[in-house]
């Protein structure tokens, strides 16, 4: 696997910076928060970044294109949402984890028009609270995956996130 | 391919076990034949080098002797999980029922423990001391050996620590390749792959994505797991810096962790000889001292006689509960974890502490008995289903079942064989392929005993041709009857049967419209010379159907096909079918063969252009006749010469009064020397 990075900065203000992530000839363009920091395939992820350290930890959030091509239906998504939450049930007995909430399931267009189906779940582990998100963003026919996790305490990352989402768009997909 | 079709018939031939044969027996037979076919699925069903298998059997298909074994393969998984129900879920993919391609949990019989260290001071130092190389020299194995499914290998460097030599490993068995392998693709590649099932539902209607929230469980649990990991790397900012810059640098380190937790693990809270009060949730009074003298080398195998539960449940519970501490820590690591570093579920406990192989393995078993043959045979099922040659026959399996659901497929005949294909866009399969629409699709994967041929397992719709000629396209377009006689016969060909009475329907179909045919074959962007005799004048390739039928009907044909050629307008192109024409009908050895001494239309008319000199010549030349001075000759050319003013019934006695035989002068008049044939 090559993995390629480039960075273009397309609009430099005090708050973002544009950029390309290039992964097995796909392309995106993310706008992401000064002084976030990048790290790519860890754990077989194309891309994370993290934020500056805050309350001891950094949230971080994952993107990754999945290859598949599939149109999703929101009346469809929104009504099986069980199936989502029983699996995180399973996932939090596994790794020693308390499922404390679930977010429920939303869908909403971004700012490049592109419809986002997100997800979430609220968990603590060895005592930390977590709020995690799961995006599913729809791009030119095929589903582009994105996750963000922070800890509950770090409430203002989230703003940072949705404008991530928000800024989201496909290049070569 | 040959070899794989003795092998496949032998393994379906004693498929059928003995009924007195005993559980073990018959998995044991189960896991040899399934061990055979996956490897050679992976070895000659797909190119070494294939990065994308779902793009290959796109392109290429499978052949029907590849998809026996992968349905073959199938068929056994679900015979050895009649026998051990606990495989069931884990066996049964093409429905979409397992979300990843973890082992399985095979029960073994319990067997009881040594008591105390059996084995020197200097044993446990030594063994100490070996570690380190140890644990190298198993990861090492896996730099070579992760399967191509996995898209990026690791370089031996990578993960070889400094002040080891690499030369001193020896081979390690498969098994301790396949558990070194398993941990460093689960944690490379933990995320990598997790979107199968997703992408095999890509084309579904908008409506029919309801199991949406199932498909993509597999990357949400990988996911979920890996970002925590990595939040909690996060609150170290060394140790965070070190997963960020060099991931698999710190491999080695996290194996060494990873072994040794599983050691204090396993001798602390698995087999630990008395609770202080509920058993695994409690303090543990006595750990198991047998523990001491297992090396390294000796833990990784044991590790392998569990290898489903490795894989299914330690591992991933380690991404969220011990990686970090490992990778800060190392070899030390075990001292910094947590009592729920290792959570696994009680069947998984119980599978541990049951295991005969383990603990065989570990070399801490009191004593070993005949049933520990029986540990041996069921820890091999273990290490069949996390092999890699199993991951990509089920990945392959996978895949064929998302296409099949999603695309129309096909039973392609070739020169070469029958195959599985799929959409005809993008199929790359060079020379004369007939496409059957298979109309059982739904069925495709449930092959039964006795139909594992195509023809027998498949409803086929009627055959068309892939890669038409533009000349055959022409043809069928003027005169659609001729589209399926034409299949059927290129379908004859490729299954070298005989066409000839499909031929002879061919020419009942363009009797009368052989002209107009003609005209529009050589109307076409570059027309083939051999594919207007194969459409439309199905007699010049002189086989059989020329073989069944009279010279002069033959001599028509080639008289028509020059008469057309010579009406084509383009002078380069009538330049170049004359020419292919003079190389394939007048020079073909076949053609000799069957019409001696028949001139062929072109010769005719050129004979009768020949300057009086030449045609004299010439004449002489056709019958061979002997010359036995210069005025015979010259009486012969001038009867020749003469024969040309005579009327065509007087021209015979003619030659003959000049010295020819009846047959020579008959001849000379056939080939046109002395004049056009009526």
């Amino acid at each position: 696997m090559k993995l390629i990075f480039s960075l273009t900065c397309l609009l430099l203000s005090c708050s973002a910076l544009a950029m390309e992530l290039k992964y097995e000839g796909h392309s995106l363009f993310v706008e992401i928060p000064q002084k976030w920091q990048m790290g790519k395939d860890l754990f077989g992820i194309p891309y994370t970044f993290f934020s500056p350290q805050e309350n001891g930890q950094r949230s971080n959030i994952s993107f990754a294109p999945t290859g598949a091509e599939l149109e999703l239906d929101v009346a469809v998504l929104k009504k099986n949402q069980k199936d989502y939450q029983e699996n995180k049930k399973k996932w939090s007995e596994t790794h020693s984890a308390t499922l404390l909430g679930f977010i429920p399931y939303q869908s909403y267009l971004n700012k490049n028009d592109h419809r986002v189906h997100t997800i979430g779940f609220s968990y603590s582990h060895r005592e930390k609270k977590y709020i995690e998100n799961s995006f599913y963003l729809e791009c030119k026919g095929k589903i582009i995956f994105s996750k963000s996790l922070r800890l509950d305490v770090n409430q203002s990352h989230q703003k940072f996130f949705a404008e991530m989402i928000n800024s989201l768009d496909c290049g070569v997909i | 391919m040959n070899i794989i079709s003795l092998l496949l018939t032998f393994i379906l031939l004693t498929n059928s076990l003995p009924l007195w044969a005993d559980n073990s027996k018959k998995t044991d037979d189960l896991i040899i034949k399934l061990d055979l076919l996956s490897k050679n699925f992976q070895k000659n069903c797909l190119p070494a080098n294939t990065k994308n298998i779902e793009l290959h059997l796109k392109q290429y298909g499978l052949t029907e002797v590849c998809w026996q074994m992968i349905t073959e393969i199938n068929h056994l998984e679900s015979q050895l999980s009649q026998l051990h129900p606990e495989l069931q879920d884990k066996v049964n993919c093409s429905s979409g029922n397992c979300a990843n391609y973890s082992a399985p949990l095979v029960n073994l019989p319990n067997l009881p423990l040594t008591t105390g260290p059996a084995c020197s001071s200097a044993t446990i130092k030594q063994n100490l001391a070996d570690c380190p190389g140890d644990l190298a020299c198993s990861l090492l194995s896996t730099t070579t050996t992760i399967p191509y499914t996995d898209i990026q290998l690791i370089k031996p460097a990578d993960v070889f620590p400094k002040g080891l030599n690499p030369d001193r490993c020896t081979s390690n068995d498969s098994c301790t390749t396949q558990i070194a392998t398993a941990f460093v693709s689960s944690i490379t590649k933990f995320f990598t792959g997790t979107w199968d099932l997703l992408v095999s539902a890509g084309g579904y209607a908008k409506e029919k994505v309801g199991d949406f929230w199932k498909w993509v469980s597999s990357a949400e649990d990988t996911s979920s797991a890996a970002q925590l990991a990595l939040a909690q790397a996060s609150e170290d900012e060394g140790l965070f810096q070190m997963l960020r810059k060099d991931f698999t640098g710190t491999l080695f380190k996290i194996w060494q962790g990873l072994i040794g937790g599983i050691k204090t693990w396993l001798k602390e809270d698995i087999f630990c000889q008395r609770w202080e009060g509920t058993a695994h949730r409690s303090k543990c009074l006595q750990p198991t001292d047998a523990f001491e003298c297992v090396s390294c080398k000796a833990m990784v195998n044991g590790v392998c006689a569990i290898g489903g539960v490795f894989v299914s449940e330690i591992l991933p519970s380690f991404i969220t509960g011990g990686l970090t501490t490992a990778a800060k820590h190392g070899a030390n690591a075990a001292a910094h974890f947590l009592k729920n570093t290792f959570k696994i579920s009680d069947k998984a406990i119980a599978t541990i502490k049951t295991s005969k192989a383990l603990k065989s393995s570990l070399g801490i078993a009191a004593k070993i008995d005949q049933a520990a043959k029986v540990g041996t045979i069921l820890a091999k099922i273990n290490q069949y289903f996390i092999s890699p040659a199993r991951k990509v026959a089920k990945v392959s399996f996978m895949l064929l079942s998302g296409m099949i659901r999603n695309s129309k497929a096909y039973m392609a005949q070739t020169s070469s064989g029958k195959y599985i294909v799929f959409a005809q866009d993008g199929l790359k399969m060079a020379g004369k392929v007939a496409l059957y629409p298979i109309e059982n699709n739904m069925t495709i994967l449930s092959f039964k005993l006795g139909q594992r041929t195509f023809d027998k397992a498949f409803k086929l719709a009627a055959p068309s041709l892939a890669n038409k000629t533009s000349v055959a396209l022409a043809v069928t377009s003027h005169t659609p009857a001729l589209d399926g006689v034409l299949t059927r016969i290129e379908i004859g060909h490729l299954r070298k049967t005989n066409t000839l009475e499909l031929e002879r329907e061919q020419i009942r179909i363009i009797q009368g419209k052989r002209p107009a045919l003609a005209a529009r074959a050589f109307d076409t962007k570059n027309p083939s010379f051999p594919e207007i005799i194969r459409t439309v004048y199905p007699e010049l390739n002189y086989s059989d159907l020329a073989r069944s039928l009279k010279p002069e009907q033959i001599l028509a044909q080639e008289k028509d096909l020059y008469l057309q050629i010579t009406k084509i307008k383009s002078t380069e192109l009538q330049k170049s079918m004359m020419h292919k024409y003079q190389k394939l009908i007048v020079e073909s050895k076949q053609r000799k063969a069957l019409l001696k001494d028949q001139p062929n239309y072109k010769e005719v008319i050129d004979n009768t252009h020949l300057s009086p000199i030449t045609r004299g010549a010439r004449g002489i030349q056709i019958t061979g006749k002997l010359i036995t001075n210069a005025q015979h000759r010259k009486k012969l050319e001038e009867g020749i010469r003469n024969a040309m003013n005579f009327s065509w019934g007087k021209k015979e006695s003619v030659l003959v009064g000049a010295g020819f035989t009846v047959p020579e002068a008959q001849k000379l008049m056939r080939y046109g020397i002395v004049g056009m044939p009526p």
